[in-house]
């Protein structure tokens, strides 16, 4: 079992790097998955709005009035000095003028040179303020056209104006996947574990093979009485425990996250989870089979492993994502990884159904045979070469 | 006499349009240094790779200890021991570690290769470094590192293809009188080089190589005998007349004289006293001379005059 040895010694020494992926991996995803859980609420931003009502009329008044059920109001002088040092030193976001005669504009269908202001040039508050009170007069100008009088359409627009939209932030961490089957935090995790495993596994077994395979070493080894059979057994077994420690450390910490529990639906993540680890090694070994040198691995495994988890919808929703995308996302493990996840926890409008998350899972298998067969003509082609 | 260990008959091996090997023969005997000598690219490297069945060849055959070499006769894979050109050892593993490891492929008794091991870095006298990695070892001690997995097992055939490159002296006479000591020992030591001096040093016989064709064989006074330059005769002087140049020539024995950059320059072939008789002309003629020199013939003057070309060129 010298080979074996061997293997386990040097993946020894490249552990470090892969615990570091690992610690960090478990406590951004605690922080995300707690942020995520909370911010799914929408709330306008309220400003600092300043009015300076020249008109003072009812209608100049519920204008003013309107703005400040939106925002702050701050009194402030009407001096051009006082008003830009206010802006200046952020006292007011925006300072609106209601000029006189804007009632009597406004109730013969006047709407131009109403205001004048004063904001922050090219801000999205001064654009923010300007929209609303667009919105307002627009609404006012609708129903005075209506035949509405000055009041009655002030009233009328007061209403409108007030009913509000319920507002929710839809992402892929949000839904109505907290169920007690397949807690979201469970959701999360699993899904972000298809990134880390692949970095992890591409940085330590694609370094470790490189190494048993470097050339001078390699020759030495094929030297020896040793048969080739059983290096290459040796090999594949160091590998299949490697793969089998890491993804046992994610499933332990799942396990733990989970309340020391798992319901039916993540062991069926697991499941998932496994099958994808396969095809990760798949991909690591394949990598190595390629790689020119263990320097290049580090760049290669964040091109792969970010790659694969943008295109696939690891990070970003694939509801979210461009036809396109996903078209060239389906020859990706990753997509049907992710898809059986969405599947489990709800994320995606495909109502879960057992026979179609192992046919995803399914899938995935039939990229880890297709990868290790790849593997396989690669070394004979080396071989054959020599 | 003694048995032969390596037998290699009409071996050929091709890369698309070059030959790497040109019907190659060569036979080693138990107990030989045998140098395999010859610029980089003569096929040195090549010969060794096909001869440990590294490589796959078009033509011929290579017996090794009496039985056809094949990249599965691991019976005779275990009597091998192989250093190569370039330091073959894990970065990762310590000293002992990596001794361990490569001594481990051959064998599996834990206590014998303990003391195989042990046995390694007392020849290669790595006992303070058995600890360090080998990024930490100075270029001498990587070489000496190299040696030591190499021969840990106790092989009777060691292969070492050049060994030396890029080793202060120092470590390179360390080198090379381990090589000798486990001649000593018994083992059969194939060793390729394109430095003649190391050659000439430690090999009892000697293959020079071209083109990947053997040119020239035996051991070093026979290849010496086959040039015509017995003698060279070098001689530091300011000016050489060309009527003493002429009469230096028509010296007996003298087939070549020429005056280069400060040196007059006479080569010999065969005969006794040629340095007195040049010394005679010069003080006769009332030149006045600094260092004399007197060399025999090199392997360098051997592939020279076989190829027309210095050994050194192709460095």
């Amino acid at each position: 079992m010298q080979v074996f040895k061997a293997f386990l010694k040097i993946a020894k020494k490249n552990l470090p790097m892969a615990l570091l992926y690992v610690g960090l991996f478990l406590v951004l995803l605690t922080f995300f998955v707690d942020s995520n859980a909370k911010n799914n609420n929408f709330e306008a931003a309220r400003l600092n709005v300043s009015v300076i009502d020249m008109d003072n009329t009812a209608a100049s008044r519920a204008l003013t009035e309107f703005i400040g059920q939106s925002h702050d109001l701050v009194e402030i002088e009407n001096d051009k000095d006082e008003i830009l040092d206010a802006l200046y030193y952020g006292k007011s976001d925006y300072v609106l003028n209601i000029k006189e005669g804007y009632a009597e504009k406004i109730s013969n269908g006047n709407t131009n040179g109403l205001f004048t202001n004063y904001k922050v040039p090219d801000s999205y508050t001064g654009v923010f303020v300007d929209n609303l009170v667009n919105q307002y007069v627009s609404t006012l100008s609708a129903y005075i056209a209506g035949g509405n009088s000055l009041d009655e359409a002030v009233t009328k627009t007061a209403d409108l104006l007030s009913e509000e939209v319920a507002v929710t932030v839809h992402s892929f961490s949000d839904g109505e996947s907290d169920n007690a089957d397949y807690p979201k935090r469970m959701a999360y995790y699993f899904q972000f574990m298809s990134y880390i495993v692949l970095s992890v596994l591409i940085t330590i077994l694609s370094t470790v093979i490189l190494t048993m395979n470097k050339k001078e070493v390699r020759s030495r080894t094929n030297c020896s009485c040793m048969t080739v059979t059983s290096q290459t057994a040796q090999i594949i077994l160091g590998s299949a425990v490697i793969v089998a420690v890491i993804w046992v450390i994610f499933i332990a910490a799942a396990f733990i996250m989970n309340g020391g529990t798992f319901t039916e639906k993540c062991l069926l993540a697991v499941f998932n989870s496994f099958v994808f680890t396969i095809v990760s090694a798949g991909i690591a070994i394949l990598i190595a089979a390629l790689a020119p040198k263990s320097d290049s691995i580090s760049v290669i495994s964040n091109i792969v492993s970010l790659g694969m988890s943008f295109l696939c919808g690891v990070f970003v929703d694939q509801n979210l994502l461009g036809e396109d995308v996903l078209s060239a996302a389906r020859f990706l493990p990753a997509y049907w990884y992710v898809r059986a996840n969405n599947m489990l926890s709800g994320l995606s409008d495909e109502v879960f159904n057992i026979n179609s998350f192992m046919s995803f899972v399914g899938i995935e298998a039939i990229f880890a045979a297709a990868l290790f067969a790849i593997i396989i003509l690669i070394y004979k082609a080396k071989h054959n070469a020599q | 006499m003694a048995d032969t260990i390596v037998k290699i008959e009409n071996l050929v091996k091709r890369y698309k349009d070059l030959i790497a090997l040109d019907h190659l023969d060569l036979e080693i005997k138990q107990g030989e240094v045998f140098g395999l000598l010859g610029p980089n690219g003569s096929g040195k490297s090549t010969t060794i790779n096909c001869l440990l069945s590294l490589l796959a060849f078009d033509k011929g055959n290579i017996e090794i200890f009496g039985k056809k070499m094949t990249p599965d006769n691991y019976e005779a894979k275990r009597n091998i021991g192989i250093i190569m050109q370039n330091v073959a050892v894990f970065d990762e593993l310590t000293v002992i570690e990596n001794i361990d490891y490569f001594c481990g492929l051959y064998i599996k008794d834990k206590e014998e290769r303990r003391k195989c091991v042990q046995d390694a870095i007392s020849f290669t006298e790595l006992h303070d470094f058995t600890k360090f990695y080998p990024k930490k070892l100075s270029g001498g001690l990587l070489r000496r590192l190299n040696i030591a997995c190499g021969i840990a097992h106790k092989p009777k055939l060691i292969i070492l293809d050049e060994p030396t490159v890029a080793v202060d002296p120092q470590s390179r006479n360390k080198i090379l009188e381990g090589i000798q000591k486990l001649n000593e020992d018994g083992a059969t030591i194939i060793y390729t080089s394109h430095y003649m001096e190391e050659v000439e040093q430690i090999c009892t016989r000697i293959a020079i190589m071209d083109k990947g064709r053997k040119i020239a064989e035996g051991t070093k006074d026979e290849l010496k005998k086959m040039i015509k330059n017995t003698e060279t005769v070098s001689v530091e002087i300011s000016a050489v007349p060309d009527d003493i140049l002429e009469k230096i020539g028509t010296l007996p024995h003298v087939y070549s004289a020429c005056f280069i950059g400060g040196k007059l320059e006479v080569k010999c072939s065969g005969g006794k006293h040629n340095l007195i008789r040049i010394l005679n002309v010069l003080q006769e003629s009332d030149l006045h001379f600094g260092r004399v020199f007197s060399e025999l013939p090199t392997l360098n003057d051997v592939f020279l005059e076989i190829t027309g070309k210095a050994l050194r060129d192709s460095d």
